[in-house]
């Protein structure tokens, strides 16, 4: 017998078990997210044992020690620190700190990111604790280091603490300074074959190698099968920031009284123009004429030389993969430090430069025989092409930049690396710090970073550890000569800082979009225009036989693009960090919203009685 | 008579009562995840505001700019462009489920394969079309290559041409008449085709092509008509509501989309040409932190689909009323 029911939902006794299922639901899944997945913290202060300091990081293997040895040396003080991971990324931290949750101490990777969160009022400012606990940065840690961390303090006069000539919103975490790593075995493998087929190899890297014996030894590193199938990438492209300023530093030479008295011939023959010493390898001038703005890559033919090796390296002698090619491996297209890691350690990828920080996992991952190598320095071309032809090995190599006269000219290396602060929503800021404190100033936090990591804040440590052999790890001593490092050392400068509050508006943006404006045809076409090209290899090289390297003009016309694009963003960086004014809608504003209202309330008013007799 | 008119009263507002608790919950998220967010944004579209600071009142600032902002209008040609696949692809759905209704031997796994990309995760397909567009190993290019090598194609430098000589579908472009074609466009407009079109289209196809009354195709055939006359005398109207359905649908999601797959697969480039609306709104609010300024381009976006919607209405509703 069929039974005529109400449909289920319209009887009453069904919404309380509707209610207590959905309420089910819900309390089932904290429950399981909290007992099972544990993904809310427990209770970490034990019971109020503890005054718990939470750190937002990333969940790096090498953090666990670091965190350990913290709550180790400051249990006598009921202190302990807590990881958030992921605390510090960008998206979670503006929601935490306008909820007043973010962690106490917050890593920041970049130093615009933290020249932002100061400028929001995220970074407490630390220069009380600094005092109190007796702390100068300036004695401990890199110079090259110390503005990203502080702002000038405009109130202060002379008289006054000296250390409240700038207000300090951070310390260094870690220091990170590029470098090259390099798979040996890949070498020999490709060695052995050329030498079966009676080519050419270039030399392993050596301490004063060069940007064109990088792109020598890429190119050589290069396999493909016969279908076109990457084997092996040689290397990835540089940084065009860092090839820039080495570019530059290159064509000012080592001796400043002597640049400041060279004749006009000879700045022509550098390609100086009229540049100062500091123009030769500044990124932004500040620009007198747009009343506060600023002028990007002054140099440009340090920026034009950037390009043009970029280009030949990927385009023309496939040394660095391109675009199209890293899509052979579904990896992210990015002429960055990052990209390529995994390609590196799976020993796809012959060089990888990237930061000094992944020696901790290239140490734990790498089953090849690799080394680390300092980054190549920039000589001119015609320089370097006549020690080739001369056939000079890499100690004899003269002239005004060989390495006997000037091993360092045309070498320089950005330092860069994590810092960490306290955060607004830290409610016992003072305890917070003593964390700060370990970072900064804690002799085994220090080393433990030198060994699994970049190098620790601590600048004295560093040199004190890389000027000896490390007993723990032996092989080190091929891998890290005592010169090699300290010759690192020695020319390292702060990175420039994007002017403007918000830098992927500019810089990183315009870097990015490099990656397809290197595969655009039109530069392909440019660069073999008949009697555009700019030199012939087989002349110069057995080691590019039967390549010719591009027309200046590609260089020339990817620097235009790039210096466009960096303008675009200044301008646009200037605008918005200028306070607003309100504004009435402009001509073509009002015409456009007119005209889309219009249009919706005239289509809406025929529309509406065809409605109501659907209805 | 009072007492019954009372009771009534009583019941109505009981029903009222019970009806509000049930559509409550659902009201209730509807206000604080769509409505709020959406009049939120309308808001924030007058203001300037990174997510950082308080928003400043800025007035017609953002919506001046992007009147001026050449890239907004480049990036909205892009997004009418990716939708030139939308009447292909519903062509293909409607064509699939003509043939998958009918009596087949393995129909249902036919749908269900033809239905598979749908419920596929979306980055895993977009990795895997990245890599069969690549120039010297993708599964595309070596289709091509040989078909090309056996009609005696040259390359540029009049050797035969090789892997090296094809073309890259995500960078590439064509010059002709010195304007720049870029290959990603249609590489990603035929990747989307073959995404969507045995996916909810299908299916809903599907369902309305059961719906049509057999005896109309029974009385047809006896009165002579052809398999065509068929189709367009009775099946085509008789799902012209779903087809108007899945315009309008496919029309919302065009105008929004392209997010993905241009994140994924290039970039939104090369030379921004794959750069949608959806990708500009993304970077502008997430990557600039410019949240004021992507909250007037998703009104004027909201208001540019409002309009195409009432569009379809007004001029669609013939053929859905057949």
């Amino acid at each position: 017998m069929l039974s005529m029911r109400k449909p289920s939902l319209e009887t009453r006794s069904e919404l309380p078990w509707l209610i207590a299922l959905i309420a089910a639901v819900l309390g089932g899944w904290y429950l399981y997210n909290r007992q099972v997945l544990g993904i809310y913290p427990l209770d970490a202060s034990e019971h109020g044992a503890f005054h718990v300091i939470t750190y937002g990081s990333d969940p790096n293997p090498s953090r666990a020690g670091q965190l350990s040895k913290f709550n180790q040396y400051y249990r006598k003080d009921s202190l302990k620190v807590c990881l958030v991971p992921g605390g510090s990324d960008g998206s979670t931290l503006i929601t935490t700190s306008c909820a007043g949750t973010a962690p106490d101490i917050v890593d920041v990777y970049d130093q615009e990111d933290l020249r932002t969160d100061i400028r929001k009022g995220l970074a407490r400012p630390l220069n009380e604790y600094l005092k109190a606990s007796h702390i100068d940065l300036e004695a401990i840690t890199w110079p090259a280091r110390l503005e990203a961390l502080r702002q000038p303090n405009p109130r202060w006069r002379p008289g006054e603490p000296p250390l409240d000539r700038y207000t300090y919103y951070a310390v260094p975490n870690n220091m990170d300074v590029p470098v090259v790593f390099f798979n040996a075995s890949l070498y020999q493998q490709v060695k052995a074959e050329h030498l079966r087929t009676g080519q050419p190899m270039p030399p392993e890297p050596w301490l004063n190698w060069t940007w064109w014996d990088y792109a020598a030894l890429a190119r050589s590193l290069e396999r493909r099968s016969d279908d076109g199938r990457i084997l092996s990438f040689g290397a990835t492209a540089p940084k065009i920031e860092l090839l820039a300023i080495e570019i530059g530093m290159s064509m000012r030479g080592e001796n400043r009284a002597r640049f400041e008295h060279l004749s006009a011939q000879e700045r022509h023959d550098l390609h100086l123009g009229d540049l100062t010493w500091d123009q030769c390898v500044s990124i932004y001038q500040p620009d007198e004429r747009s009343g506060g703005g600023y002028r990007p890559f002054p140099n440009r033919e340090g920026l034009r030389q950037a390009l043009q090796f970029c280009y030949d390296l990927v385009e023309v002698l496939h040394g660095a993969p391109s675009s199209s090619d890293l899509n052979q491996v579904a990896s992210s297209t990015s002429y960055g430090f990052e990209a390529g890691f995994g390609q590196f350690t799976s020993g796809m990828l012959a060089m990888h430069t990237t930061g000094r920080w992944f020696l901790g996992q290239i140490r734990a991952t790498c089953a090849f025989d690799w080394r680390l190598v300092r980054m190549p320095r920039w000589v001119p071309l015609d320089q370097w092409q006549s020690w080739q032809q001369r056939g000079l090995a890499a100690d004899q190599r003269d002239g005004e930049w060989g390495e006997r006269e000037h091993p360092l000219r045309g070498f320089g290396l950005p330092l860069g690396g994590r810092m960490s602060f306290i955060s607004s929503s830290s409610r016992d800021p003072a305890r917070a710090f003593k964390f700060l404190e370990y970072l900064a100033t804690n002799q085994d936090f220090n080393r433990i970073l030198l060994v699994e990591d970049g190098m620790g804040a601590d600048m004295h440590i560093a040199l004190d550890y890389l000027a000896h052999g490390d007993p723990l790890f032996p092989e080190e001593g091929r891998n890290r000569p005592v010169e090699h490092e300290l010759g690192t050392l020695a020319r390292l400068y702060a990175r420039p800082q994007w002017p403007y509050t918000n830098r992927m508006l500019g810089r990183d943006q315009a870097y990015l979009d490099m990656d397809s404006a290197f595969s655009q045809p039109e530069w392909r076409e440019r660069a073999f225009q008949k009697g555009g090209v700019r030199i012939d290899y087989a002349a110069a090289s057995r080691l590019f036989t039967g390549t010719a390297l591009s027309s200046p003009d590609v260089g020339a016309a990817l620097a235009d693009r790039l210096v466009g694009k960096f303008a675009d963003g200044l301008a646009l960086g200037r605008a918005l960090d200028a306070e607003p004014q309100v504004q009435g809608p402009s001509r073509a504003t009002l015409a456009a919203l007119l005209t889309l209202g219009v249009l919706i309330a005239a289509l809406g008013a025929r529309l509406w009685p065809t409605r109501r007799s659907d209805a | 008579m009072p007492e019954q008119g009372g009771r009534r009263q009583r019941n109505q507002l009981t029903h009222l009562l019970r009806g509000l608790a049930f559509i409550g919950p659902n009201l209730a998220l509807f206000l604080v995840f769509t409505l709020g967010p959406a009049l939120f944004t309308l808001a924030l579209a007058f203001f300037r505001w990174d997510p950082f600071g308080t928003p400043v009142f800025a007035g017609f600032e953002n919506f001046n700019r992007l009147m001026a902002d050449a890239s907004f209008w480049y990036y909205l040609g892009n997004t009418l462009i990716f939708m030139l696949g939308l009447p292909i692809s519903i062509a293909g759905s409607l064509f699939l489920a003509v043939v998958l209704s009918q009596k087949l031997r393995g129909v249902l796994a036919y749908r269900t394969i033809f239905y598979l990309p749908t419920i596929t995760n979306g980055v895993a397909l977009f990795m895997l079309w990245r890599v069969m567009y690549n120039k010297e190993s993708g599964l595309i290019n070596s289709l091509i290559l040989p078909l090309l090598q056996l009609l005696g194609v040259h390359g540029h430098d009049g050797a035969p041409i090789t892997a090296q000589g094809m073309p890259d579908w995500l960078a590439d472009a064509w010059t002709i008449h010195g304007h720049s074609i870029y290959l990603a466009k249609p590489a990603l407009i035929i990747m989307s085709i073959w995404i969507s079109v045995g996916g909810g289209n299908m299916v809903l196809y599907l369902a309305a092509l059961a719906g049509v009354p057999p005896d109309l195709y029974e009385a047809a055939e006896i009165d002579g008509a052809t398999r065509w006359q068929r189709f367009w005398d009775i099946t085509w109207p008789m799902i012209a509501p779903t087809t108007f359905f899945i315009v309008v649908i496919g029309t919302i999601g065009g105008l929004q989309g392209g997010f993905e797959m241009a994140y994924l697969m290039t970039h939104g480039g090369p030379e921004e040409s794959t750069t949608t609306i959806g990708y500009y709104i993304f970077s502008k609010a997430f990557i600039d932190f410019e949240f004021g300024y992507a909250a007037a381009i998703s009104f004027v976006l909201f208001a540019v689909i409002v309009l195409v919607t009432m569009l379809n209405w007004r001029f669609g509703t013939r053929a859905r009323d057949y």
